[in-house]
């Protein structure tokens, strides 16, 4: 029977591992990507923070935030991998969206631009679901794979693509700006405009509500992109070419947030083709101590006793994380669970990437 | 005398961050249990979407914007960023009425609730309000994780100077000189025995120093492995390894515990060097390591580390070189 991944493999246009952090996800993008591309599809993956061994594997240490070809040996697939960049994507947008050059340095020159790619929260992930959505419109490639960044908490992507539409409220700006009506929307509680205007100027300066309308009146232009875009995304996000993997660790509270993630896919009508376990602890092998330590090597005795207590402690890890693989099949379907083993330790050339894909796609 | 090691001693405010799924919440809990322990009134502080931190210390039901408590000289409370973000405002303006009169309007709201900064700052005065009302000597605070808890942090002095004048920039300059106080706050640094968050910690130090004028004053090294054998051992393991190697006709579960011991090792080797290099880069900065233990069920498992620290403290904490 092909596996809900393999379909996603063969069939989706993207592949969305999320999860909660510090559980593989760079590692689980990357060796499906290989995998997909050995399988000849033209594939990209999206990288935000790759450890260094595993960027290097992939040919990715010196990269920056477009796609580049890295080199599959012995396949004719072909395959690509990007790191994100924020600013550099963000400014992207504004070149592509705004078409007068004066009007979009005007914006992106801006000090409270620069301020806010640094440090508006979710701007990391509003700048990876944007880059997702011009890379898949571009059409160059069959299935892009998406490592999502190391969120504060996962469900950030999901909230991503309507962010910063919210920030550019516009009715707040239309309040702020000159020449803003206002009136119709502002309600009984506060007579917008000016009064707005002047209050906000009491708690932050007038100057700097001054450079504040100043920098949404060189927004402008990019407002409706904005709106729309985050409206195209989500319709990409909830679609049949989008498929999601979720990723996460054999503990409780790691299972908890890769369910609560789930749930939150729901309103995009998407569920989780699977969901990976990865660094779970198969069981050890029957051990017969004294057949392994041959007569004559030092501490012979005390070194049996160290392998028996290393055996309880694998079996006793093994017999927990097997636990908690079984309570979860029990509440997403069994078929659902890909339980994998520690990747940590070699997960860093093209072939151990292949072999993690291999039993993955086992599962 | 202030030492962010010493339970008794740590400054009122612990800070807590770490790259995502290393334990975070897990050292909060722990360094909380310490404190209470230690005989200080303590609260701890949520402020993720997802708030594990009162189940994990045994709190009845779920924890909410406004302190409650847990157990004897423990109380809790899970921010509620949104909210603290219109109390901040409110606090700042003269009079309620005109406070009332902003924050009735709901696009302004939103605005807020996604300004840069915005988020952090209203945070962090929502802990420091906590710690003004002089009802605990100690506040231990889970923080997102890194990159994002960089910004929080450095939230105030960003807005400070994004605003430069007025009432909100001299009161986030006020906080952010409080929080930059080694004798106020400790920013405490968990991580793992693995390389990317090793390099993840270094960067924090080399930034958070840097940046806010707060290094971190300690650093938790959770979930270290015990090695297949007592480290005086490990010789002998490998000299029968060595043995087993070469057997002539080794069966399968000989060939299968060759493997297991064999990564055991490696794994023990590759976290022995993750250790030393994070000594080695964190000059001075004294570091706690936790033994790995099952996650199964997370009262017992505070129980057991908090039993192994007892045990172990001596060999368990050292100074970066």
């Amino acid at each position: 029977m092909i596996s809900q991944l393999q379909r996603a493999l063969t069939e989706g246009r993207v592949l969305i591992c999320a999860g909660p952090g510090g559980v593989g996800k760079t590692t689980v993008s990357a060796a499906l990507a290989v995998a997909a591309a050995q399988q000849g599809r033209r594939t990209l993956v999206m990288t935000i923070d790759p450890a260094r061994r595993l960027a290097d594997s992939l040919g990715l240490a010196q990269l920056g935030d477009t796609p580049q070809p890295v080199e599959l040996p012995a396949a004719e697939g072909r395959l690509w991998a990007m790191m994100l960049d924020v600013r550099g994507g963000l400014d992207r947008f504004v070149g592509e969206e705004v078409a007068d050059a004066s009007a979009a340095r005007s914006l992106t020159d801006h000090r409270l631009y620069r301020l806010l790619a640094d440090a508006m929260h979710g701007m990391q992930e509003y700048v990876a679901v944007q880059r997702l959505y011009a890379l898949h419109r571009s059409g160059e490639f069959d299935l892009i794979v998406v490592d999502t960044p190391p969120a504060t908490h996962a469900l950030d992507f999901l909230d991503a693509p309507t962010r910063l539409a919210r920030f550019f409220d516009r009715r707040f700006i239309k309040w702020l700006l000159p020449g803003g009506a206002g009136g119709r929307f502002g309600g009984r509680l506060l007579k917008p405009g000016a009064a707005l205007v002047k209050t906000l100027g009491a708690l932050l300066g007038g100057p700097f509500v001054e450079e504040m309308m100043g920098f949404f009146a060189a927004a402008e232009p990019v407002l409706q992109p904005l709106h729309d875009h985050g409206e195209a995304v989500l319709k990409l996000l909830g679609s049949d070419a989008t498929r999601f993997l979720l990723i996460t660790r054999p503990e409780p509270r790691r299972v908890e947030e890769a369910k609560a993630f789930e749930a939150a896919l729901a309103p995009l009508g998407q569920r989780a083709v699977a969901f990976v376990l990865n660094r779970a602890w198969p069981a050890p092998p029957p051990l017969d101590a004294e057949a392994l330590v041959p007569e004559g090597v030092h501490h012979r005795e005390a070194l049996l006793d160290d392998l028996r207590r290393f055996r309880d402690d694998l079996a006793a890890r093994a017999r927990a994380d097997a636990a908690i693989s079984e309570t979860l099949g029990a509440a997403v379907g069994a078929e659902r669970v890909i339980p994998i083993a520690d990747l940590g330790l070699d997960a860093h050339d093209l072939d151990a990437l292949t072999h993690i894909a291999e039993s993955l796609l086992a599962g | 005398m202030i030492s962010p090691l010493d339970p008794r001693h740590a400054p009122p405010l612990m800070l807590v961050t770490g790259k995502g799924g290393v334990g975070k919440t897990t050292v909060c809990a722990l360094l909380a249990r310490r404190a209470v322990a230690a005989g200080r009134r303590t609260l701890v502080c949520g402020m993720e979407v997802t708030e594990a931190l009162g189940p994990m210390l045994g709190a009845k039901g779920p924890l909410g914007h406004q302190p409650q408590a847990i157990g004897p000289g423990l109380d809790g409370v899970h921010l509620d960023v949104e909210r603290a973000i219109i109390e901040a405002v409110a606090r700042l303006l003269p009079t309620p009425r005109l406070a009332r009169r902003l924050l009735d309007n709901r696009a302004l709201r939103r605005f807020l609730g996604t300004a840069p900064g915005a988020r952090g700052f209203s945070a962090l005065e929502a802990v420091t309000e906590h710690l003004a009302s002089g009802r605990w000597d100690q506040i231990v605070v889970d923080l997102p994780a890194t990159g994002h808890a960089l910004t929080l942090l450095d939230a105030p002095r960003a807005l400070a100077d994004a605003v430069g004048r007025g009432p909100f920039a001299e009161r986030a300059r006020r906080l952010q000189a409080r929080l930059s106080d080694p004798r106020d706050a400790a920013l405490t640094v968990v991580t793992l025995p693995e390389e990317m968050p090793v390099n993840e910690t270094l960067e924090l130090a080399d930034k958070a120093a840097a940046l806010l004028h707060l290094g971190p004053a300690l650093v938790v090294l959770n979930q270290m492995h015990a090695p297949p054998a007592a480290p005086i051992r490990l010789p002998a393991l490998q000299e029968a390894l060595e043995a087993l190697a070469d057997a002539p006709q080794p069966t399968d579960d000989q060939r299968r515990w060759r493997h297991q011991l064999s990564q055991g090792l490696q794994r023990y080797h590759v976290q022995s060097h993750q250790r030393s290099r994070l000594l080695h880069g964190l000059q001075g900065v004294p570091l706690l390591t936790l033994p790995w233990q099952p996650a199964a069920e997370e009262g017992r498992r505070l129980d057991a580390l908090l039993q192994r620290l007892a045990e172990d403290a001596h060999v368990q904490q050292e100074v970066g070189a």
